[in-house]
């Protein structure tokens, strides 16, 4: 058995810690360990933020410190987050630019490793590089500047763009949210603004690319995205961080705003390294007619906490949620996915598929909401689960609340193991048992991962091989 | 009182007063009427309902439950036990009843058992009166049926039941729990099913307006232990009841199925566990709930398996009917596996009654009302399909319908 993981290894020859390097720590500005008001001021002073947003910052981290963890049904892992000791500003003091010859040259590299250019060149129509606290890079097609599409980072898109940023900003995610909502209110840095303006559609994908590189480090970004009337985008977000002997945070929040019949495809590729604590907020709001997804595909971190949800506010808008989470030796994927129907015929579409694999876990999390006073809403919500070994756990916890007239509410789950028929028939066809199983998870995902933009589903293949080495025997 | 019965009553009564009632904020997703069943509210609320009962006319509901309650007095093999006492009992041979009292010195662990895994406020305040109790006991490789009526009366009605069917035993048990107006009935059940031995267990659970009732039954199943169980909720009064199944050994096989019909007003609160702990059981729940007016469903499941469960099935179900726009059903399914060799699954839904099926109805002939009541009928059916004495399911469904 042995001798056939080794194989596998070697033929596919690709690196699942592809992004466990880091460069020497060399930073211009360094807001030191622990939180305080001194911290906040520190990191609004050095962005040289508006008052109203120093305010904004202060009272979400009074808000932050009142608030207790959710440990009462969250993983009590989260008590292990010591505040005192994480780095909540670090940023290089190089400007922002548009071209990577101008971006310092360890940041480069970092960002070539992982093919940020090589894919921009390729099938993007912009892409922002965050490292760190700060984005490193932005650029965007001109054709779309000319439509007047913004695609800016949030630190510019708060000074350039106040009239659009403040109108929706802390709107669809308020500051005490949750405990980590509050956070990131306090500190938050980086992050991509993007505005469409009415009628456009954006073919090809916009690209932001997430790099931790320091050590007990928290990285703490603010995505808002704007689509006006009738336009269209694809957001894709990639993750990655060096495994590190200390814990790393990453809390982000990500508010989208999709008005009268427009689309936001909001696409995730999270592979941080597994010491990184991942604790996301994200939220929605789909006007009349509009349309939100979010497709997330959680294959790194340590504990994953990420529950994407959708306010149905306007008649006939969707929301769909497509979710895969591979849950790995001493990984915790708690994921899943909020729907809230407030308007007339609303509909919305929950798939989750997990694959727990040695002692990791991977947990459902969901919740429909249909209130009286709403009607013809319909939610379908189907969670699969796989699981590979004996210790491999899965859990599922949705809440469903129905009321109103003509809705209508499914919720199926179910947890199973791979057909061993399938690894007999593979096995007898010369495949070992470990390509076998890699081959059956694939399968098993298959559905899901063809949803995914081309580029990130071949990756997220060889992703899903990796992970399944060393599973078996 | 026994030194043990004693023990335990001295230490739920210093728990009890400890324990918080349940709140909105513990009780997020419930919307029960919390008040209602809180402290300040609790005594003082009943004494009044009980007097005010006194100038209502009898309802055609309070007629029903007082037939059931003499059907099962005169039911030739029967139990009645009324507010924790032993009104009547026709016992068949096989079977032996006896307070809590005497079998202190007979099953001193089994009792203990009983009263192991009090979690909450209520079936503390069960637990605070230890000695009001009655234990059955099958003698192994009997073969029995016995009717069972449980009568709360009194504002705090309490009764333990401990229900032991002995090895190769089977009991078809049918119990009817009749709550009146003005009555708390607090309701503890175990059943310790020994080896191969099997249950058939049918309950009907009524209760007038203004009564409460909480109900705890904890399953304690043998290897090769079967179990058929069907439930009827169709209080009018709101209610909480916990089904905790504990399949702690190899080959078990159960099937439990439950139908509740929800009148406006009334939240029912139903909350089961179906843990497996050892390889190889089978476990099936079915709940399906037909809620009017502004009733409303709370549901909570949890299908727990251990590592040491290999091989385990495990399914549960919940389908809500939604019969008017205020009807609320709420249903939170929960899956905690931590074996892989496993097959589970839990699905629930939510829908109003299908308007294809009314105007076929309709067409023929039935108002929209009689098409309604028809759907919910049939809805119901399936949950009696695993009792094998047929007559007793038409006399269940008369009483339901």
């Amino acid at each position: 058995m042995a001798e056939s993981l080794d194989n596998v290894h070697s033929e596919l020859n690709l690196d699942r810690s592809v992004g466990d390097f880091s460069f020497a720590e060399d930073y211009a500005y360094d807001a030191g360990v622990g939180l305080n008001e001194d911290v906040v001021k520190y990191i609004s002073g050095v962005k040289r933020e508006d008052p109203w947003i120093l305010e904004f910052r202060l009272k979400a981290l009074k808000a932050f410190e009142s608030m207790k963890n959710p440990t009462h049904w969250a993983s009590k892992k989260l008590d292990e987050l010591d505040f005192s000791k994480i780095r909540f500003y670090l940023a290089k003091g190089a400007k922002k630019t548009r071209s990577w010859d101008e971006v310092p040259e360890d940041v480069k590299k970092t960002f070539e490793r992982l093919g940020v250019p090589e894919q921009e060149r390729a099938f993007l129509a912009g892409v922002e590089a965050q490292f760190d606290s700060e984005s490193a890079y932005s650029n965007m097609k001109s054709h779309l500047e000319k439509d007047g599409v913004i695609f800016v980072d949030s630190t510019e898109g708060l000074m350039k763009y106040p009239e659009i940023f403040r109108k929706y900003f802390g709107k669809v995610i308020p500051i005490s949210d949750n405990k980590y909502s509050a956070l990131n209110s306090a500190v938050f840095s980086g992050g991509s603004f993007i505005y469409v303006p009415k009628g456009v559609k954006v073919k090809q994908p916009l690209q932001a690319y997430f790099r931790i590189n320091a050590e007990s480090f928290g990285q703490f970004e603010r995505t808002l995205i704007i689509a006006d009337e009738g336009a269209e985008l694809m957001y894709m977000e990639g993750c990655t961080a060096p495994k590190f002997e200390t814990g790393t945070l990453h809390s982000a929040v990500v508010e989208l705003v999709a008005l009268k019949g427009a689309k936001i495809q909001y696409v995730t590729v999270q592979n941080w390294s597994d010491n990184v604590f991942n604790l996301v907020t994200k939220r929605g709001v789909a006007e009349e007619g509009a349309q939100i997804r979010w497709i997330d595909c959680n294959i790194g971190s340590g504990i994953t906490m990420k529950y994407p949800a959708v306010v149905l506010k306007g008649r006939e808008s969707r929301g769909e949620v497509i979710s895969i989470a591979l849950a790995n030796k001493k990984q915790h994927q708690d994921t899943g996915a909020k729907m809230m129907h407030l308007a007339d015929s609303t509909t919305s579409n929950i798939v989750s598929k997990s694959v727990s694999i040695s002692d990791g876990r991977a947990s459902y999390r969901g919740m429909v909401y249909m209130p009286r006073g709403v009607s013809k809403c319909k939610n379908n919500t189907v969670c699969d689960a796989l699981l590979i070994n004996s210790n491999s756990r899965t859990d599922t916890y949705p809440a469903v609340i129905c009321s109103g007239q003509n809705n209508s509410v499914q919720h199926e789950a179910s947890v199973s193991k791979v057909s061993e028929e399938q690894i007999f028939y593979m096995r007898q066809r010369g495949l070992s048992e470990s390509e076998a199983m890699s081959l059956s998870v694939n399968g098993f995902v298959n559905d899901l991962v063809r949803e995914f933009p081309m580029e990130y589903s071949v990756e997220l293949r060889r992703l899903i091989e990796l992970q399944m080495e060393g599973s078996v025997g | 009182m026994g030194c043990i019965l004693k023990k335990i009553s001295d230490s739920a009564k210093e728990r009890f007063e400890k324990i918080p009632f349940p709140h909105r904020k513990d009780e997020y997703w419930r919307f029960a009427d919390l008040p209602s069943w809180g402290v300040d509210s609790l005594f003082n609320y009943f004494s009044t309902s009980m007097r005010e009962k006194g100038d209502k006319a009898e309802s055609e509901y309070l007629l029903r439950m007082r037939r059931r309650e003499r059907e099962v007095d005169c039911s030739p093999t029967s139990i009645v036990i009324s507010d924790g006492q032993i009104m009547s009992a026709d016992l068949p041979k096989g079977i032996t009843a006896m307070s809590f009292l005497a079998a202190e010195d007979e099953i001193p662990d089994e009792l203990e058992a009983f009263y192991g895994d009090c979690r909450g406020k209520f079936d503390t305040l069960q637990a605070a009166r230890a000695e009001s109790g009655v234990v059955l006991r099958v003698r192994d490789g009997a073969d029995l049926v016995l009717d069972l009526a449980l009568v709360s009366k009194l504002p705090l009605s309490t009764v333990g039941v401990l229900v032991i069917v002995g090895e190769s035993a089977s009991l078809k048990l049918r119990r009817s729990v009749l709550n009146y107006a003005g009555s708390f009935g607090v309701l503890r059940f175990r059943y310790v099913l020994k080896p191969k031995s099997s249950l058939e267990l049918a309950t009907v659970k009524m209760s007038e307006e203004g009564a409460r009732s909480y109900e705890r039954e904890d399953f304690s199943l043998g290897d090769g232990a079967k179990v058929r169980d069907a439930l009827a909720q169709i209080g009018l009064s709101p209610s909480r009841h916990e089904r905790n199944f504990y399949l702690e050994s190899c080959g078990v096989d159960l099937d439990t199925r439950a139908f509740l019909n929800i009148p406006g007003g009334v939240t029912h609160d139903l909350r089961t566990e179906q843990r497996h702990s050892r390889q190889l059981s089978k476990s099936d729940l079915a709940v399906k709930a037909a809620v009017s007016g502004n009733g409303a469903l709370a549901f909570t499941g949890l299908i727990g398996v251990l590592p040491e469960a290999q091989k385990t099935d495990a399914y549960q179900s919940c389908r809500s009917l939604l019969l008017s726009d205020e009807a609320k059903a709420q249903a939170a399914p929960v899956l905690e596996i931590c074996a892989n060799d496993v097959a589970c699954s839990h699905g629930c839904a939510v829908s109003k009654p299908d308007d294809d099926q009314l105007f076929y109805m309709h067409q023929r002939g039935l108002s929209l009302d009689d098409a309604r009541g028809l759907i919910v009928k049939s809805f119901a059916e399936t949950t009696f399909a695993e009792i094998g004495d047929r007559q007793f399911v038409d006399s269940l469904m008369d009483l339901i319908f």
